[in-house]
């Protein structure tokens, strides 16, 4: 991860006027962050807490009223660095008179991009995405999830260096969600820069490095994930099943050791796991469907037709992405992909489920996993779980109910 | 250039999903035949073809006027609306390139309509043509088919001016000045009266009339032939007089005479040969009334006497006027993008909407402007009248009067629509009003906050 500020916001402050010029709302109040070249930042907070007026302004379709905001060394406003700016908005408005390709193609011309390189990321894109057997199809007839794929595409077409995606996984199935989170990891592990804006905590937990907790405007905190979430109170221990003669033993030892106990069980395996399962043994069963595919991880998506030296960054991308796959494909083989499958089928512990469930994925859709935990911290058993509830307690203590979070 | 062709390309394919411009040139299209059988003609084939001409260049231009109104206006504000916009404005495309690559879009609609309306209607006139007979296929060749520079008689302003102050003055000696008016209103008026006894012809009198700047080389041009297009009213009131008319046209050796009678209060067109024409390019006409049941014979002032001659096909007038119209078409595009950068969809429409009446309706207000000051003022110069007529002159000089340019009676008439005419539309018109409303709008689209919640 680079030093390199990508995004730097000092003091920002957006008051909203009516029609006479008084001061109706104030959606941003002083707020100041910076995001790094390299990592994955987190925008969090409840409705109406300013994230949509963030990104906005950061995009250039708000103006802030006070502070100063840059991105890439440049004012917002500036139309030249949007060149390297992918943004996946709320909801993907998109044109529903044009059909996949037609949106995608138009996208890709707004960057100018040469005609044989667009139709490369047009058709590398939607075969990503899974839509390229619907790719004539009109917009308007998209279901929402199939639109959201869509809007990731645009996002993607231009091989962005910063990538602003508010509520990405928003109207995806869990499969899909699996894919778009592996995405956001793969253009992580290529340098790239993820500006996430989410509602869904568990998104956040698995991708982002740091995140901003705003609420009512205002800055309410900030950090490394890892640093807000741990839970230095409390010590876990996994291992494998135990015979109740020995379970005792270690309750009496705990009592012994005066050492509270707090629970004792099996975990629970997390439903995410649980339905790519339920849904990769249906696959078995039934061929075909008539919607949107499972994604892949394409060969050469951002590889240019004609490179030119700037171009081979986003090459550089693709060359990563084929050597990863040929040394692994070399190294793996049928056998082994359904020894893992079974394995991940049995691998049930709450902590592991997010990884199991990557491993699970990639080998029912037959795509390549981007590697288990890609800028990611591989999860340590004795590490404390991660789990929602640690952010939504954090919402809560930062939105000013401190008594509610002493509790 | 790729991303102003992506977005000029999209506002196209918009329009032709939405289906507009294919219903517009079916009506169109279904209309050119029904014309014959619900519209009124003067039962000649020259004057059904002129009404076909006439009516379906207006309706092209109306219902043309109309989608680029609308298709401009909903697709600026649907972008805003439903947000499509964020996602171009996420991308590295100046808001003037927005702007401009929707007007090149809809410039390309207007375009492509445009010939397909102008050569259906070019195709039903020579369908129409090729079945007349052959003395109606020489009119229709003479009076439609080809395209006439007119020229009006020389007029001595100095001695008019004379004229005018001379009678001024006796009425002032003699004490006849209306005390209830003021002086530009007795000397307009006085002027006005003085030009209507010039074209003025009593019983066993003769006027003439000096025309100039005829193209000598015609003479050497055995097909061709002049036309004196003129209309007369005269004492005799009843219904349908036709008056007995002496025209004597030319001079010295080469003189065309022709006595008929016609009727009044319209127009006639008597055709001269060419060979009236003088040395210098002039040519003299004259009028004498003999009729004694007419009594006196007028001349109008506005609608005056011309000599017409032959300058150019009809082709190439047609193409002209299109050409103009698409000039009008692109300045209301400009007009609805530059509203639609301030305005929600309802409200720039009524906006447009306003200036399209006012713009076809200039000619009229403009006659009328000076009845509404005198009316407002009670006959007198006042601060209120002056304020009236100079805010009135400001408004018809800022926005576009669309008569000068909607030239369907130039075609119809056989009129040559002068190149002044397309050099006007596009450097006024096109490029500087048109440009003024682009550059407003630009200036305001980069200061809005297209972001902003919306309730």
């Amino acid at each position: 991860m680079s030093e390199y500020n990508v995004i730097e916001i000092h003091n920002l402050s957006k008051i909203f006027y009516d029609f006479w010029g008084r001061a109706k709302v104030r959606a941003l109040d002083d707020l100041s962050f910076h995001v790094k070249q390299g990592e994955i930042f987190g925008l969090l907070g409840p409705n109406g807490s300013g994230k949509s007026t963030t990104i906005k302004i950061l995009l250039g379709l708000l103006f802030p009223t006070f502070g100063k905001v840059s991105v890439f060394g440049s004012p917002a406003r500036n139309v030249s660095h949007k060149q390297k700016i992918g943004f996946l908005p709320e909801e993907s408005y998109l044109y529903p008179y044009q059909n996949a390709e037609e949106a995608l193609t138009f996208y890709g011309r707004l960057f100018n991009l040469p005609h044989k390189v667009c139709q490369q990321r047009v058709d590398n894109l939607l075969e990503m995405v899974g839509l390229t057997r619907v790719r004539k199809r009109l917009l308007k007839e998209y279901s929402k999830g199939m639109a959201r794929r869509i809007g990731i595409a645009q996002a993607l077409i231009n091989d962005p260096q910063l990538i602003i995606l508010d509520e990405p996984t928003s109207g995806l199935d869990p499969i899909g969600t699996r894919e778009i989170k592996d995405v956001i990891l793969q253009l992580k592990e290529h340098g790239k820069t993820v500006l996430l804006c989410s509602h869904l905590l568990a998104d956040v937990e698995d991708l982002c490095d740091r995140v901003t907790i705003l609420y009512g405007g205002k800055q309410a905190c900030e950090g490394q994930i890892g640093e807000l979430l741990s839970n230095q109170e409390v010590t876990q221990v996994v291992s494998e099943r135990l015979p109740s003669d020995k379970l005792e033993k270690l309750k009496d030892w705990f009592e012994k050791e005066n050492i509270a106990l707090h629970s004792v069980g099996n975990p629970t395996e997390r439903l995410e796991s649980f339905f790519l399962k339920t849904i990769e043994k249906a696959r078995n069963e039934q061929k075909d469907a008539h919607g949107a595919d499972a994604g892949r991880r394409v060969e050469g998506l951002f590889t240019d037709v004609e490179k030119t030296p700037e171009k081979d960054v986003g090459a550089k991308v693709l060359d990563s992405l084929v050597k990863k796959k040929e040394t692994r494909e070399s190294e793996e083989d049928n056998k082994e992909e359904s020894e893992e499958i079974k394995s991940a089928n049995q691998a049930d512990t709450s902590s592991k489920g997010s990884s199991e469930g990557t491993k699970v994925i990639a080998n029912l859709l037959k795509i390549e996993k981007p590697v288990p935990e890609v800028g990611k911290k591989e999860k340590d058993p004795s590490e404390p779980p991660k789990n929602n509830e640690v952010l939504s307690k954090l919402l809560k203590k930062n939105s000013g109910d401190e008594e509610e979070n002493e509790k | 250039m790729r991303d102003l062709t992506a977005i000029s390309h999209k506002i196209v394919q918009e329009a032709v999903r939405m289906r507009t411009p294919v219903v517009l040139l079916i009506f169109v299209i279904g209309m050119i035949p029904l014309m014959p059988f619900v519209l009124r003609d003067d039962g000649t084939l020259r004057g059904q073809l002129q009404l076909i001409l006439n009516y379906s260049v207006i309706l092209t231009v109306t219902l043309l006027s109309l989608q680029s109104i609308y298709l401009t206006i909903h697709s600026f504000t649907g972008e805003i609306k439903y947000k499509h916009f964020f996602l171009i404005d996420a991308k590295p495309v100046a808001r003037w390139k927005f702007l401009v690559g929707k007007f090149l879009g809809l410039a390309w609609i207007n375009l492509v309509s445009l010939t397909i309306l102008g050569t259906v209607i070019l195709v039903a006139l020579y369908l129409g043509y090729s079945q007349g007979s052959a003395s109606e296929k020489k009119q229709i060749r003479h009076e439609l088919l080809t395209s006439y520079r007119g020229v009006k008689p020389y007029f001595d302003e100095e001695r008019f001016q004379k004229l005018v102050e001379a009678e001024y003055k006796s009425m002032t000696e003699e004490n006849r000045l209306a005390q209830d008016k003021t002086v530009l209103q007795i000397r307009g008026e006085i002027r006005l009266r003085t030009r209507q006894q010039m074209n003025m012809v009593p019983l066993s009198f003769q006027r003439r009339w000096l025309f100039q700047g005829i193209p000598t080389y015609l003479r050497k041009m055995e097909s061709s032939y002049l036309k004196l297009r003129y209309k007369t009213y005269c004492s005799n009131m009843s219904y349908q007089f036709q008056c007995n008319e002496k025209w004597d046209i030319g001079s010295g050796g080469s003189v065309y005479s022709e006595s008929n009678a016609r009727t009044v209060n319209e127009f006639h067109e008597i055709i001269i040969p060419v060979s009236v024409i003088e040395d210098d390019g002039s040519v003299i006409v004259a009028f004498t009334n003999y009729d004694e049941a007419a009594g006196i014979v007028y001349f109008p002032v506005e609608d005056g006497m011309e000599v017409l001659y032959p300058q150019n096909n009809f082709l190439s007038n047609f193409l002209k006027a299109f050409f103009l119209l698409f000039l009008v078409l692109s300045f209301l595009v400009f007009l609805a993008l530059f509203a639609s950068t301030f305005l929600t969809f309802p409200i720039a429409i009524l906006f447009v909407m306003y200036f399209l009446v006012l713009g076809m309706l200039a000619d009229f207000l403009l006659e009328f402007a000076p009845l509404g000051a005198e009316i407002l003022t009670k006959n007198k110069d006042t601060l209120w009248s002056i304020f009236y007529q100079k805010t009135l002159s400001v408004a018809f000089g800022v926005f576009p009067n669309f008569s000068e340019y909607v030239l369907t009676g130039h075609l119809s008439n056989g009129r040559l629509i002068e190149w002044s005419s397309i050099a006007k539309g596009t450097f006024i018109l096109f490029l500087f009003k048109g440009g003024l409303l682009i550059l407003f709008g630009c200036f305001i689209f980069n200061r809005r906050e297209v972001g902003k919640p919306t309730l």
